[in-house]
């Protein structure tokens, strides 16, 4: 089989499939809701898996770029009346910053040790979004202006499917980007950073320089979807919008469980834990606070056991074991 | 400056490097010239492998310069000495392993083109060194030899002007050897590279190269012809106690 | 004058810090993983203490011997049937493991304990020392005390005992103490049960002035790893030289930042070192 060509068509029914999807469900029920967040957290995931795939560094911060977006387009939003879709270059241009400021002292990083650093720079902007109020809004939170006539240019909508065409537009986007890097130069160049930066540079490759360009592009993209998602719910608080666990975690959840690296690993990934979540939370919200979370955490731990490089080697492996 | 001196493309000036209180190199002047295939070789521990990062700049010296083609080129990152025409084979062998063949070695071509003007290089260069047809398979795959290769012609991918072979023939057996120093011998000979190379096989080492710098502890105790250095007592003295017997030296 | 309070709050709490992240030092050196669901085993420890206070009126610093225990075992059984079987898994499955523990630690309290803050009561609570017109909270001083019993313990363990040879050696070269005869799975469960054992006693110990929720852990998490970063992953010494320094620290940054923003201070010392001395500021030792 020619592998080039499948792929191609494969990931063009994909498209047509998830464009025709809103019209099959009821506007603004409970399904299309979950599939626009799915869409959505898809799309985080693939930015993540930028630098998570590419360049190998876990990540368990990048809910601070998220934040950042939310808050810059929405604070720009509520003082100046600017529409989020000029908010949202104006996130993307402080999340990529603040991606690449960060990537500078964790250059060296490795492993642990990075996602330990990112992860606390995640709870200090948390800590951050809590304090400083004035800017903020504090630990109440802050809610995106509902203007009752406002449509396309201010992003906002009474049904969901444009939502749901902006999130799939969203994955779309980042997921072509991390098509496009990981064919270019830069992704070989990542590649060969995170197999062996002492290597890579001795053949040549500024590794410093690829690594903040991973960075910025990657924080860049997540700041963008933060600013999705305030459009989309309304309303965030620093708790939400900087969550370890909802946030960074699950980003990162979704991209290894999904197939990390690849490109539609986060597309799988988000279909299989988005949904998972919505059911336990339906079955055990009622028990009280804590159950659907517990779940959470021991299918993360089962499938650690199992098969920690994802669903898609498990899934490869599975289809090779079928195989004559 | 002489004539000789005008033939350098690589000279270092009181190159050292220290570790805590031990001295890994020191106070090394050496000079090669252009095209130069230059031997280093010394007991294990000598320094050699220190004295190759030192020069392309995997780590920074103590004290000394290091000068490429009149530039001074100590203290600046690898991949900035790599673009200016120098770069090292690692010992141990460092192909990225989850890679093809053909795309660890078009990696090394990214420097100064496009993916797909690489990729043109990377088959010729796989072609020099006899390595073509296995392009397609997976680095980790590959035998140890196949490795070193490998390594070279990446290496030879970005286009240097002075290769600094780390113990490549290690795991040749003879009919491997001998291609291999045809192999470098020719890229001497038609596109001018100059070459040191490490080596603890005596017989390529006399064979390839014209000039032999000796290290031990770190200070080079001995330079000149294959013949001179063979006869040298205090080289010879200096492997004692070592596998290599004054025997193995001729 | 308030100057030489905070130094002194500062001295009394490092001496705590220094006592909880002992156990993710030594995680860290012996098992050679980074154990980001510790900050929980300090919460299941205070809990226990709580509880033992609550149905057995036992004080908090005696609790914390049984926090100990208790937390020992649920350690060596982590290390066990869970922590064993990514020991040579890729980064990233160690990482999500520890945080998959992380995550089921806190939910299971928030299901059978609650979210409401618990403290106890104890007789000293409210006590306090003058010295030279400083304060010493009595609380802060037991604890302080405590620790260093603690800390003396196992400096103890680990360098006059047979076993804390054993787990050194293991610490340094796997290889060598498995044929050397030493059992190095059951070395890597006990150091496991060990380190968070100490974060849980460390944790009951201080009971007596903080209160207890599910999410107590969150508040310690990036101050114990600060520790552990600045005295140098897996260097015990370093923990409690660590200890000391961040509980200074943060009582001197008290004087000038909110509470919230103190973390900011200790973010940047964490990231400082981590990029220019990832090996921590004391030297090499063990």
């Amino acid at each position: 089989m020619n592998t080039k060509f499948a792929p191609r068509y494969y990931t063009l029914a994909l498209f047509i499939l998830l464009c025709s999807i809103p019209w099959l469900l009821t506007d603004q029920g409970y399904a299309i809701r979950v599939l626009t967040l799915l869409l959505l957290f898809a799309a985080m995931a693939q930015s993540w898996n930028i630098v998570g795939g590419l360049a190998n560094q876990i990540s368990l911060g990048h809910a601070a770029f998220f934040g950042i977006g939310a808050y810059t387009s929405t604070i720009l939003l509520i003082r100046f009346g600017l529409s989020p879709w000029f908010g949202i270059l104006v996130a993307m241009l402080l999340a990529g910053l603040t991606g690449g400021l960060l990537s500078l002292p964790t250059m060296r990083l490795r492993g642990h040790y990075f996602a330990l650093a990112t992860l606390a720079f995640g709870e200090v902007m948390r800590a951050i979004a809590n304090t400083w109020s004035s800017v903020t809004g504090g630990p109440v939170g802050i809610s995106v202006p509902f203007s009752p006539n406002a449509g396309l240019e201010m992003m906002q909508f009474k049904s969901t499917i444009p939502y749901y065409f902006i999130m799939l537009g969203a994955l779309t986007i980042t997921s072509s980007i991390f098509w496009k890097i990981s064919h270019s130069k830069l992704g070989y160049e990542l590649r060969a950073v995170k197999a062996n930066v002492d290597s890579a540079e001795v053949i040549g490759i500024d590794t410093t320089r690829t690594k903040i360009i991973a960075a910025v592009i990657s924080a860049a993209l997540m700041g963008a979807c933060g600013v999705l998602y305030a459009q989309f719910n309304f309303f965030f608080d620093p708790d939400s919008a900087f969550s370890l666990v909802g946030i960074s975690i699950r980003v990162a959840l979704i991209c290894i469980i999904g197939g990390i690296g690849t490109v539609f690993g986060p597309l799988i990934g988000a279909c299989f834990l988005l949904p998972l979540e919505e059911i336990f939370n339906a079955f055990l919200s009622g028990k009280g606070a804590g159950y659907s979370q517990l779940a959470y955490g021991v299918i993360l731990i089962i499938i650690i056991l199992l098969e920690p490089r994802g669903l898609t080697t498990l899934f490869k492996q599975a289809v090779q074991r079928i195989k004559p | 400056m002489t004539n000789k001196e005008s033939n350098r493309i690589l000279w270092t000036q009181g190159l050292s490097r220290n570790f805590g209180g031990l001295s890994a190199v020191g106070n090394v002047n050496l000079s090669v010239k252009s095209g130069e295939l230059l031997g280093l070789i010394g007991p294990n521990g000598a320094g050699k492998t220190t004295l190759f990062n030192l020069l392309i700049g995997l780590t920074k010296p103590s004290s000394g310069e290091v000068y490429l083609e009149g530039e001074k080129i100590s203290g600046l990152k690898p991949h900035q000495i790599c673009r200016l025409g120098m770069i090292k084979t690692f010992q141990n062998v460092a192909l990225f392993p989850e890679m093809s063949v053909l795309e660890n070695v078009l990696t090394g071509g990214l420097l100064r083109a496009s993916v797909d003007e690489a990729t043109v290089l990377a088959k010729d260069s796989l072609r020099k060194v006899g390595m073509l047809e296995i392009a397609n398979k997976k680095a980790a795959d590959l035998t140890f030899p196949e490795k070193a290769l490998v390594e070279m012609a990446r290496a030879l991918c970005t286009k240097p002007r002075v290769v600094l072979l780390d113990e490549v023939m290690a795991a040749l057996n003879e009919t491997e050897m001998d291609h291999v120093l045809d192999l470098i011998k020719g890229l001497r000979d038609q596109e001018g590279i100059t070459f040191i190379v490490i080596e603890h096989h005596m017989r390529a080492i006399m064979n390839l190269c014209e000039r032999i710098v000796v290290l031990s502890f770190g200070q080079v105790i001995a330079e000149g012809t294959p013949l001179e250095i063979g006869m040298n007592p205090e080289v010879i003295s200096a492997y004692l106690g070592t596998d290599t017997t004054a025997g193995e030296l001729h | 004058m308030s100057f030489l309070q905070a130094i002194l709050d500062g001295l009394m709490l490092g001496g705590v810090y220094a006592v909880i992240s002992i156990g993710l030092t030594l995680v860290f050196g012996v098992v050679s993983i980074v154990n980001f669901a510790q900050a929980e085993f300090l919460m299941v420890g205070m809990y226990v203490a709580y509880f033992v206070w609550r149905y057995l009126g036992l004080d908090p610093i005696l609790g914390s011997l049984i926090s100990f225990a208790i937390v020992f075992i649920l350690g060596f059984l982590i290390q066990k049937w869970l922590i064993s079987r990514v020991l040579k898994a890729p980064e990233v499955a160690q990482i999500f493991l520890t945080v998959g523990i992380l995550i089921c630690l806190e939910n299971l309290a928030l299901i059978f304990f609650g979210s409401e803050y618990r403290s106890v009561q104890t007789p000293y609570q409210n006590e306090a020392l003058e010295f030279f017109g400083l304060i010493i909270s009595m609380p802060y001083l037991i604890a302080f005390i405590a620790s260093g019993i603690a800390g003396g313990f196992i400096w103890w363990v680990l360098t006059k005992t047979w076993w804390g040879r054993a787990v050194r050696a293991t610490a340094q070269n796997p290889m060598a103490a498995k044929l050397m005869g030493i059992n190095t799975d059951q070395v890597y469960r006990i150091a496991f049960g060990l380190g968070v054992g100490l974060t849980a006693f460390g944790g009951a110990i201080i009971l007596p002035y903080l209160t207890v929720s599910p999410s107590v852990g969150g508040q310690f998490g990036v101050l114990m790893f600060t520790v552990v970063v600045l005295g140098g992953l897996g260097n015990v010494l370093g923990a409690v030289v660590g200890g000391i320094a961040v509980g200074v620290i943060q009582s001197l940054s008290g004087l000038f930042l909110p509470i919230q923003l103190q973390n900011i201070a200790l973010f940047i010392i964490f990231i400082a070192t981590l990029a220019f001395r990832p090996e921590g500021l004391l030297r090499k030792s063990s």
